[in-house]
């Protein structure tokens, strides 16, 4: 049976307390069509959490200053961030809250973002109350922030929407015009529509074109030549020239041609940004790693305060489970930290009275009291991530260009130069019949389209396979193989150790692993397989490089050779030797004592992912040089190199994230660099890189890549290869088709076969080619796509 | 034909105003989401309240 709520299959009619009371909840407000309206579509089961909150942090006036707008007839506007969104139900669900909740006014879902706005009146309700409801239906909110490129979308619709207007005026008042050419029309209303189309192709490149000239005096001055370039020449040139001939009394110009390629070229544009934006969620990298509230101790007890008040010198309280929300040094408790998210080191740190913790890091064990030393941008993880945060906003200006389309559209105005003079000469009025013919069959837009159509297509189609593309840079590096740097830990392991040889009794390890039932820290977990319901430790202490309980009268240590010597212990020769061979095959050597006497090793290692040997191997073939780029031991990176076939020359260990990120750089100049990882200590190397690709894990790494590879993690990566390889096969047949295509028309147009109105049939000819072409792209196949969103990791 | 100068401008007129219609749209918020409406549009009326407890 499924979990009534959720769906999740299992034993009982509900998979968690979270679900059963959400599912209460919904029948309490009368809103059960719920489950009706979520059965019509494909949607995919999502448990409720079973966190339990009070929201009293929402209520806090520093939070509505922050994050809430107050409006003149006394109520409040926010946007608030949704984890648990999963279908359009969700949406009719949530809309439906005014009706069942006194003070909501107005509440409107932003489905693909995730973000509920809502009006709501202060004084029938509080914010709390709200993220209560909104909690107990099993959505959990969170403050959403700023998005400050809304206003950028909004001018780019403008601008393609003014473009649009005078292109299509500009060509239905240009036809009078061709047709004019062949029947007579007064010189009087000729100059009119001249002087029309001239005035509206004006318009056209000095509103919604000015985009292309702007680009391209910016990229001269900073010394690069880039794609607008050739556009901005070939427009001014049009423009210029087109009024010339307007002075000067002849009917040669083409104002609908430019009008039409600005159009189009800003087409191209909407759709790739788009496309990018539906891939790339913008949320601050600082606020999906640390906490938004936290546990406050003040006068008064502990209360829950949002953490973007906090201020040195403050007291937190950090419970085992919990994320560190600030950088600070331990007054009170004795924990284990898990900092894998800043240093990729998968063995969880002890720390006692004294030690500093980083914001960022979970706590494992114990209750912790900290002293804040320091908030926000200024911890260490709101250093670096600042870091990449300032190289994302430089890359952010490089937009695919085409470079063909416009030293096509050059091309065109010279040939038309010139066979137009070279009419003149033959015979005057065929030349300026010829011209224009010429200059309309001649259709840089396919050109300029066939490359963002496709790709945006393209990467449609993997973000349906749970491949997400944030940048269509990867389809032009893919071309050159270079250098392909891996993480360990998470994208090639996967991440979780396991007990892979045990040396020693079998009642010991039993002991064993009732001991380590008790802690908490990954290591321990590898005994999960061999707990037995008959034993329980007691008096569990655990310690920097080991544990020790009491089990059925004995004391059972569990740990490295320091910690047992330091428990009175002496490991024997062939356990030393053991675990040397241990050491060697990559894997953490453990021993078990007993009462004082050593008398088992144990094996744990983190299995490489099974996949792992292919992908490494299908790069190489393609001809790419691989290597790995871990903050993990030397020999336990070096062992996973050589099970893959990696190249000892290629393998960095105990990297930091500023090495790593060194070590790209230095690599990027023998070539094309990718970096595949999860951690927020790649984050700064996912950006260094030409191409970054993340896989399921930290979420700053996922908004620093250029990809997201989903949950089937480097498995997909074949699979992307093919899609991205296909679509570049794509792109050159529908370039060799529009080339074709127009070298066909223009020779005809040049030797006067066809007429200005013939040509105006024939040019959206190729633009329709284009566009089927690229909407003819394949799916990639869907057996190994899991969900279309990617799972958030869990927050504090 | 001279009805062409009249014409033609009134054309040009009423299709500007279109384009500021779609500005004037723009500006209040209505395209900044082109998701949503599609699931929208296929809800049915609000459920009736009767079986609801009353609310504190």
């Amino acid at each position: 049976m499924n979990c009534k709520h959720c769906g999740l299959p299992g034993e009982q009619a509900f998979c968690c307390p979270g679900c059963e009371a959400a599912w209460h909840h919904v029948h309490d407000l009368g809103l059960t069509d719920f489950y009706a309206i979520r059965a019509r579509d494909r949607w995919t089961p999502q448990p409720v959490g079973t966190e339990i909150r009070t929201f009293a942090d929402f209520d806090d006036p520093g939070f509505h200053h922050q994050h809430c707008r107050a409006l003149e007839d006394g109520t409040m506007r926010i946007e608030l961030s949704l984890d648990g969104i999963h279908c359009a139900a969700c949406v009719w669900l949530l809309e439906q809250l005014p009706a069942c909740v006194n003070g909501i006014l107005q509440a409107r879902l932003d489905f693909g973002r995730s973000r509920l706005h809502l009006q709501w009146d202060p004084g029938r309700c509080q914010l709390s109350q709200i993220a209560r409801e909104l909690h107990a239906l099993g959505y959990m909110p969170f403050p959403a922030t700023e998005e400050p490129k809304d206003d950028q979308d909004r001018r780019q619709l403008a601008r393609l929407a003014v473009a649009g207007a005078l292109a299509g005026n500009t060509m239905l008042i240009s036809f009078a015009l061709y047709a004019g050419e062949f029947s007579d029309m007064a010189p009087a209303h000729r100059q009119f529509f001249v002087w029309i189309t001239t005035g509206l192709g004006m318009l056209a490149l000095l509103w919604p074109g000015r985009v292309f000239f702007s680009q391209a005096w910016q990229g001269l001055r900073r010394g690069m030549i880039g794609m607008d370039v050739p556009i901005a020449l070939a427009l001014a040139a049009g423009g210029l020239d087109g009024l010339r001939c307007a002075f000067r009394g002849s009917s040669a110009v083409y104002f609908d041609s430019l009008a039409a390629l600005v159009f189009l070229l800003l087409c191209g544009r909407y759709l790739q940004a788009r496309q990018l934006k539906r891939a790339r969620s913008v949320v601050s990298l600082l606020a999906t790693f640390t906490p938004s509230w936290c546990h406050k101790i003040t006068q008064e007890g502990t209360i829950e305060f949002p953490v973007s008040g906090l201020s040195v010198h403050d007291q937190v309280e950090v419970r085992p489970g919990a994320t560190v929300p600030a950088d600070g040094t331990i007054l009170q408790g004795q924990s284990a930290i898990d900092e894998a998210v800043l240093t990729g080191e998968s063995r969880p740190r002890s720390v006692q009275v004294g030690d500093t913790v980083h914001a960022g890091a979970t706590n494992v064990t114990a209750n912790l009291r900290l002293g804040v030393d320091a908030v926000g941008q200024q911890t260490r993880i709101g250093q670096l991530l600042q870091d990449v945060e300032a190289e994302q906003g430089r890359s952010d200006t490089s937009v695919q260009h085409d470079r063909l389309a416009t030293a096509f559209v050059v091309i065109t105005l010279l040939l038309a130069v010139i066979g137009g003079l070279t009419w003149w000469q033959v015979s005057p009025e065929h030349a300026i019949r010829v011209t224009v013919a010429l200059l309309i069959v001649a259709c840089p837009c396919a050109l300029s389209l066939a490359r963002p159509l496709t790709t945006a297509i393209a990467m449609a189609r993997a973000a349906e396979a749970g491949i997400l593309l944030q940048s269509a840079r990867l389809f032009e590096h893919i071309a050159k193989p270079g250098t392909i740097f891996f993480d360990k830990t998470g994208t090639l392991t996967a991440g979780q150790p396991r007990l892979a040889n045990w040396c020693g009794p079998e009642d010991v390890l039993q002991q064993a692993a009732a001991v380590e039932s008790l802690a908490s820290h990954p290591l321990a977990q590898a005994f999960s397989n061999h707990t037995s319901d008959k034993l329980e430790a007691t008096n569990f202490s655990e310690h920097r490089n080991g544990v020790r309980a009491e089990v059925q009268g004995t004391c059972i240590a569990i740990g490295n050779r320091a910690f047992l010597s330091l428990c009175g212990v002496s490991v024997a020769n062939d356990f030393l030797e053991q675990a040397n061979a241990i050491a060697s095959r990559g894997a953490t050597a453990v021993f078990v004592a007993r009462d004082s006497q050593c008398l088992g090793v144990a094996e744990l290692s983190d299995g490489l992912r099974p996949e792992a040997r292919d992908s490494v191997t299908f790069l190489q073939r393609q001809g790419w040089r691989v290597g790995i780029l871990s903050g993990d031991a030397t020999a336990t990176v070096g062992h996973v190199a050589e099970r893959l076939g990696i190249d000892a020359n290629l393998v960095y260990a105990a990297a930091t994230p500023e090495d790593k990120r060194a070590i790209i750089v230095s690599a990027a100049e023998r070539g094309t660099v990718f970096m595949v990882g999860d951690g927020v200590n790649d984050a700064a190397a996912l950006m260094a890189a030409d191409i970054g690709l993340s896989v399921q894990g930290a979420e700053a790494s996922m908004l620093a890549s250029d990809g997201f590879l989903g949950r089937s993690g480097i498995a997909a990566l074949p699979q992307l290869w093919a899609t991205i390889t296909a679509a570049r096969t794509r792109i050159r047949q529908s370039l060799t088709v529009s080339i074709c295509y127009n070298v066909l028309a223009v020779s005809l147009a040049l030797n006067g076969w066809i007429g200005p109105l013939a040509a105006a049939i024939l040019m959206p000819i190729s633009s329709l080619t284009v566009a089927a072409l690229a909407l003819r792209q394949r799916r990639p196949s869907t057996e190994q796509a899991p969900a279309l969103q990617p799972q958030l990791p869990v927050r504090a | 034909m001279s009805v062409i100068y009249i014409l033609l401008p009134l054309a040009l007129l009423l299709g500007g105003g279109a384009v500021y219609a779609f500005l004037c749209a723009l500006r209040s918020g209505q395209f900044d989401d082109l998701d949503t409406p599609q699931h929208r549009i296929l809800f049915d009326e609000p459920p009736s309240h009767d079986n609801r407890p009353e609310q504190q």
